[in-house]
């Protein structure tokens, strides 16, 4: 007997206990839906927050400042200005596997357009901010080296900040905004960049020189930067050298002694990436887990089951051995019969996973990702839940004497 | 050469510390053709009899060839091959596949042996159905058949495959006097055509249509009769 008519066997054996076969399969279909749903979701995350950081540049290290020390109690980094503008430009001139450096300081403002007002938070920088985090204007012109040379009373606005002032992008371009009451020009919009990684919108920004931010702004601290150096390396394979570069020239400058601690702290966004993607992966798994669980418990049904349909059968089985049939041939039957349950199981699973996945992300907002791979693992978990379970089912029946069969009221 | 010959066949059951002789001993020779009665009351071991010339058990010890072969030694897989080929069954209780059709209750010993075109097989399970008179009946399924009709779907069956030796256990012990009648005209004419019938009953109105008749006794044969058979319904 072929593997063709052996299924065709199974499914007509299936057929006559419709909705028992059914609720033995409705087992897998939960595991398998739950599992596809959540990882399409748990994917869909993951994603998002890798292509936040890619927009942010996986290239990406932030210096940040020491922290300061007052009567015995230690401030956060960021807390004690200990970067210079010498140190930014030493840092962006000298250092082979650096790309670029500039400063990233914020401050809270009210923003006033003739019609509008906005509080958004101002930065202060320098053009090489722009490349450092692959972000161009959509409108207008970036901030020039001539604008943060000669203190220049112009503004690159985010596009949300763009919106909420004037309306749109392209109404803004050569618009006046008053900052803390300074008349700044707009000269440029950003393009969209959405939100970052930690939920907060990229594009509520408005963007200054740094001299202006300095003078006009914030207080300057002497010759220090209130604010911490983003700095890109060459490529992402760079970023560990360019970080102890970093550490080197600035331990240099600031004449640390060896032993002791450095006055400022450096971040790796890459290491923030691999963070996050850890947290992923440990829910990756424990979703696994909870899987596996539903569909052992599926696999149970399934036995549970075909012993009982095994039982029931027993004279059909001495019937079918009366007249030839080999307990090879009868063991396939009972297999066919459990491997058929579970995998249309696992089929239909993956499709109610799917749109319930969709259902859950259009109505809450989730980003969605039904990865393939996802799917064969789950089906072909399933089909080896359905022959693992389905076998010691399978192997009574194959076993039985025919003449006992026979009898079997 | 006989179509099955069993010399000194014994089948012992070891129930606890009892042992059951099923067979104590027991050697026949069946030549094509015949058609033999196999007599005895409950327990004489007439069923074991049956069993072993089924080839649904094995001698405990002694030989048994059928057709030829050297069955007592073979496996279960084997044995199950041997049924298919040499062997059809017809039982007391008619064994149908229930909610099956008749026709598909033929084609199974064709499944089983390896008749791969389902065309094939249909058409030589209708072949064999209309040999047994329910040529009409191909899609009626074993509850839409009277008594007699399904034991002559089981008939047919048994013939699908057409085998040399067809077993019938008690085939009229659930029908009436009528049917019975009918069933064992349709199995007397079989053996006419050259097909071996042994059949199992205890009534020897159903005896009477075979040619010899044996008797079983605490598992061993006992008589050994050839007699002029009855042929039809008349006597």
């Amino acid at each position: 007997m072929g593997p063709l008519q052996t299924l065709r066997l199974a499914l007509k054996a299936l057929r006559r206990n419709l909705l028992r076969s059914f609720l033995t399969a409705l087992g897998i279909i939960i595991g398998v839906a739950a599992v596809i749903a959540m990882v399409s979701i748990g994917e869909g995350a993951r994603r998002r927050v890798e292509a936040s950081f890619a927009s942010m540049g996986t290239n990406l290290l932030i210096i940040m400042p020491g922290s300061s020390m007052s009567g015995g109690a230690r401030g956060g980094f960021g807390s004690q200005p200990t970067l210079t503008r010498d140190d930014l430009r030493a840092i962006g001139s000298e250092l082979s596997m650096v790309d670029a450096a500039a400063p990233d300081l914020r401050v809270g403002a009210q923003l006033q357009s003739e019609e509008q007002n906005w509080a958004t938070s101002v930065r202060g920088t320098t053009p090489s901010f722009f490349r450092i985090r692959q972000w161009n204007v959509a409108q207008g012109v970036s901030l020039s080296d001539s604008d943060v040379d000669s203190g220049a009373k112009v503004v690159v606005l985010g596009a949300t900040v763009a919106e909420k002032l004037f309306g749109s992008a392209r109404d803004s371009v050569g618009q006046l905004v008053r900052i803390k009451g300074v008349p700044f020009q707009v000269v440029g919009v950003l393009e969209k960049k959405g939100q970052s990684s930690n939920g907060q919108d990229n594009d509520d920004t408005a963007i200054v020189p740094l001299s202006t931010y300095l003078s006009r702004l914030s207080p300057a601290l002497g010759r220090y930067l209130p604010g911490p150096i983003l700095v890109s390396a060459v490529s992402p394979e760079a970023v560990p050298t360019a970080m102890s570069q970093v550490t080197a020239l600035l331990r240099e400058r600031h004449r640390i002694a060896p032993g002791a601690e450095d006055d400022f702290n450096i971040r790796n966004l890459a290491e923030v990436a691999s963070a996050q993607q850890e947290g992923a992966d440990t829910l990756s798994s424990l979703l696994a887990s909870i899987a596996a669980v539903s569909l052992l418990v599926g696999g149970i049904g399934i036995m549970n089951i075909m012993l009982v349909s095994v039982t029931e059968r027993t004279r059909e089985i001495g019937i079918r051995m009366a007249v030839g049939a080999t307990p090879g041939q009868v063991l396939a039957q009972f297999l066919a019969e459990a491997l058929t349950l579970s995998l249309l199981g696992g089929l239909i699973g993956v499709v109610a996973g799917v749109l319930i996945a969709q259902q859950l992300s259009s109505s809450f907002g989730w980003s969605l990702y039904v990865r393939s791979d996802v799917i064969v693992v789950a089906t072909v978990f399933s089909g080896l839940v359905g022959v693992g379970f389905g076998l010691y089912p399978a192997l009574k029946a194959s076993r039985m004497d025919p003449i006992t069969a026979l009898r079997f009221e | 050469m006989a179509l099955l010959e069993l010399d000194d066949v014994h089948r012992v059951y070891n129930l606890g510390d009892n042992e059951v002789r099923a067979l104590d001993g027991v050697s026949l020779r069946v030549e094509r053709g015949e058609f033999v009665a196999i007599m005895g009351s409950s327990g004489s071991g007439k069923s074991t009899m049956m069993n072993i010339i089924g080839c649904l058990d094995r001698p405990s010890s002694g030989a048994y060839r059928l057709n030829g072969e050297e069955v007592s030694q073979k496996s279960r897989a084997e044995l199950a091959i041997t049924r298919n080929r040499t062997l059809g069954f017809v039982f007391q209780s008619f064994n149908l596949l229930s909610r099956t059709t008749a026709l598909e209750n033929v084609e199974l010993p064709l499944l089983y042996g390896g008749v791969k075109s389902a065309a094939e097989r249909a058409r030589r399970a209708k072949e064999s159905l209309e040999r047994v008179g329910l040529g009409a009946r191909l899609d009626h399924l074993p509850n839409q058949l009277s008594g007699g009709q399904q034991q002559r779907v089981a008939i047919a069956r048994a013939l699908v495959n057409k085998p040399p030796l067809l077993l019938a256990d008690e085939p009229t012990g659930a029908l009436d006097s009528k049917t019975s009648v009918e069933v064992m005209t349709l199995l007397s004419g079989l053996s006419s055509e050259g097909i071996t019938v042994v059949l199992v009953t205890h009534e020897p109105d159903m005896a009477a249509w075979a040619r010899r008749v044996l008797t079983m006794k605490d598992g061993r044969l006992v008589s050994d009769v050839t007699q002029v058979p009855q042929t039809t319904g008349a006597a």
